[in-house]
């Protein structure tokens, strides 16, 4: 079973802010879910489908595609949605962490019937795209941490970053593109995640040296 | 490398579900048990998932495919009853623009930076939107903005929960509310309180700001369902026009909007001209240039009042009025009164409450221009302004002090300002039986008072 079908009790508490998710993270909605009410589903669409969609037409590429794994996400919202914890995670986390799941399966499947690197190239790259001016309100924080901390990361963090957020390979995949044994690329990606993380917690601000 | 290590880097690689197939770590228990490898996991997923977030181009969500979702569920109707076609995705489905337009309607605008949640209503969004253009003053920034955003989403949040509770009748855990009224006027029952304090909060959550493209034809590229234009969000800025769909006539005066003796209606604060376009109170909306356009015919409320009384269907409220919302769990109550007089000159404004175990509690009322920003406990700060959307020049804020301490005192105001809200929170031990908004002589010690030393009462409620 891969890691992000797995009940939420395997996730943790420690990064969460208060022990308790916000009714705006959606929490609220689940626990309506979890009970099968279907308004509730329909609401959680309406607050966080796009950037679900989004995020799925974003990996995949395809909006055929795209549209098939936030029909088959929510489905999977509706049937799980007793198994999260809101103490645990956050629902957006929950939501997306499933959304990943079926949109690796649709190009490990499509990979499999194509030239191995050639996803590389149409890889989504690592940066916040340009709004116009227009802000995502809901998630503005989110972006912000997300675009000081990305320009953080040197060029070798970044490259693995990449890799492990939009490759639809494994490390094994990786580990011979980059021309290093499995586990030198374990330790990059690690590292990367690491440092990654840890730019968020503090609002993507680098401690000064 | 040592195995600590090892299994740290396992841990991410199957929280990404980046593990190549075959690898032991893919089913080694010990990665789910432990909690600190759980706890990595789960930092690991939060990242991408903000990572995901952020770097997707934002596209609205097809409509199609939650139908399809209901459909697989049979139940087609909930899809129904959600209606959002072709939303603008960043401002339709925003909670926080929501949460802006519910703001403006049901409180007066303050000042968007230094804006603070008010009583479980969250402030309007920041009106500089700027921080991803300037990656360095986003990032010196970042730290102030996740703080006060959180906070934004914690009231937000709260606002939900009670409206949840309400809405299931949940009465082990909903709040206590408390009716406040002016002396002599009539009570309102405990069922109508609670009716009336539901409807506030549910209107305030379906008060959503929404938006489309326009169709095909449409001399307006922009439609707005429902809601109310957030501060610091211009949509007309290259010449675009407006449709409203459901203007809110209703609340003109309330949202500072000047009316002409047509109908039509001008926003001065967004320089926006809105004539009605056909039948079902749509309205276009369009930018007005302030020097070929005759602004002249259009009026606040109360120069149409003072024209025609009869033009003016909407009575403003004018008695003060108010609720104690108190939740049973945390024991802490928050106050709203609506259209409280200003203290008489050489008076103050305090707030006394009791509990059932007999303890009373004073807190005086003051204003933001000799408050500080509260980070006291439990105490949230608060927020008030008069009533007069737009016309004040000067909003002033409301905060709390250590034990929920609030001043409010006569030399704050605006000679303009009329009645204003006040807002409070505070701890209690018990439950809240007797609340009263009274106004009392200012006592400087050493100087005699010639002001009337028994208190008014300007509202209260229960004993």
């Amino acid at each position: 079973m891969r890691e992000s079908d797995t009940p939420m009790a395997e996730a943790s508490k420690a990064n969460h802010r208060d022990g308790q998710a916000d009714a705006w993270d959606g929490s609220w909605l689940l626990g309506r879910i979890a009970r099968h009410d279907s308004d509730a589903l329909a609401e959680l669409y309406r607050m966080w489908g796009d950037r679900l969609y989004s995020m799925a037409l974003h990996w995949v590429g395809d909006e055929g595609a795209a549209k098939e794994a936030l029909q088959d996400c929510f489905l999977r919202v509706w049937r799980r949605a007793g198994d999260f914890e809101a103490e645990k995670s956050r629902g957006f986390t929950w939501c997306a962490m499933i959304l990943r799941g079926l949109c690796l399966d649709h190009l490990r499947k499509k990979r499999r019937r194509a030239p191995v690197w050639q996803d590389w190239e149409r890889m989504p790259a690592l940066e916040v795209p340009s709004r116009s001016g227009v802000e995502d309100l809901f998630f503005r924080d989110t972006v912000s941490r997300v675009h000081s901390a990305l320009a953080k990361l040197d060029d070798t963090e970044a490259a693995s970053v990449r890799a492990a957020l939009f490759d639809p390979g494994t490390l094994q995949d990786h580990a011979s593109r980059w021309g290093v044994p499995l586990g030198t690329a374990k330790i990059r990606v690690h590292r990367a995640m690491q440092k990654l993380r840890e730019l968020l917690k503090k609002g993507g601000v680098d401690e000064p040296t | 490398m040592n195995r600590p290590d090892r299994d740290r880097e396992d841990a991410i690689a199957r929280a990404l579900d980046i593990l190549p197939p075959g690898d032991p770590a893919a089913s080694d228990p010990r990665l789910v048990r432990d909690a600190a490898l759980a706890a990595e996991a789960q930092s690991t997923r939060e990242a991408a998932a903000d990572v995901w977030l952020a770097v997707s181009p934002l596209r609205a969500a097809p409509p199609e495919v939650l139908h399809s979702i209901m459909d697989k569920l049979g139940t087609p109707a909930a899809a129904e009853r959600v209606r959002k076609p072709k939303l603008a995705p960043l401002l339709a489905a925003s909670g926080w623009a929501a949460a802006a337009a519910v703001a403006i309607l049901l409180w007066p605008r303050h000042e968007g930076e230094r804006a603070v949640p008010i009583a479980g209503i969250p402030g309007p969004p920041p009106t500089k939107f700027t921080s991803r253009e300037n990656p360095a003053g986003a990032a010196s920034g970042a730290p102030e903005i996740a703080a006060r955003d959180e906070k934004l989403r914690r009231e937000y949040s709260k606002l939900q929960q009670t409206v949840d509770l309400l809405r299931r009748g949940d009465l082990l855990t909903a709040p206590r509310v408390m009716s406040l009224v002016a002396p002599g006027a009539s009570k309102r029952s405990q069922e109508e309180t609670r009716q009336r304090v539901m409807n506030v909060l549910t209107t305030a959550l379906r008060s959503s700001l929404e938006v489309e493209s326009g169709a095909p034809g449409d001399p307006a590229s922009i439609v707005i369902e429902r809601g109310w234009l957030p501060e610091g969000i211009d949509l007309t800025s290259e010449g675009a026009v407006l449709r409203h769909r459901n203007f809110p006539e209703d609340s003109w005066q309330e949202l500072g909007l000047l009316r002409s003796d047509e109908g039509s209606y001008y926003d001065p604060t967004r320089h926006l001209l809105w004539t009605a376009d056909g039948p079902g109170g749509s309205f276009l909306g369009r930018r007005a240039d302030e020097e070929t356009t005759d602004l002249s015919g259009f009026k606040p409320a109360a120069q149409l009042a003072a024209v025609d009384n009869n033009k003016v269907t909407r009575q403003p409220r004018t008695e003060p009025e108010g609720f104690v919302i108190e939740d049973p769990t945390t024991k802490k109550a928050e106050v709203v009164i609506d259209q409280v007089p200003p203290p008489a000159k050489g008076h103050e404004h305090k707030i006394v409450w009791t509990d059932d175990s007999g303890a009373t509690g004073t807190i005086p009322v003051q204003s933001a221009a000799s408050a500080s920003i509260s980070t006291g406990n439990g105490n949230s700060a608060v927020y008030f302004s008069n009533g007069g959307w737009g016309t004040l020049a000067n909003p002033y804020g409301f905060n709390g002090i250590g034990n929920g301490q609030l001043y409010l005192n006569s030399d704050a105001f605006n000679p303009g300002f009329v009645n204003t809200t006040v807002m409070a929170s505070f701890l209690t031990t018990s439950n809240v039986t007797s609340f009263q908004l009274i106004e009392i002589p200012i006592v400087v010690p050493g100087q005699a008072t010639t002001a009337s030393p028994r208190p008014r009462v300007i509202v209260q409620g229960g004993n």
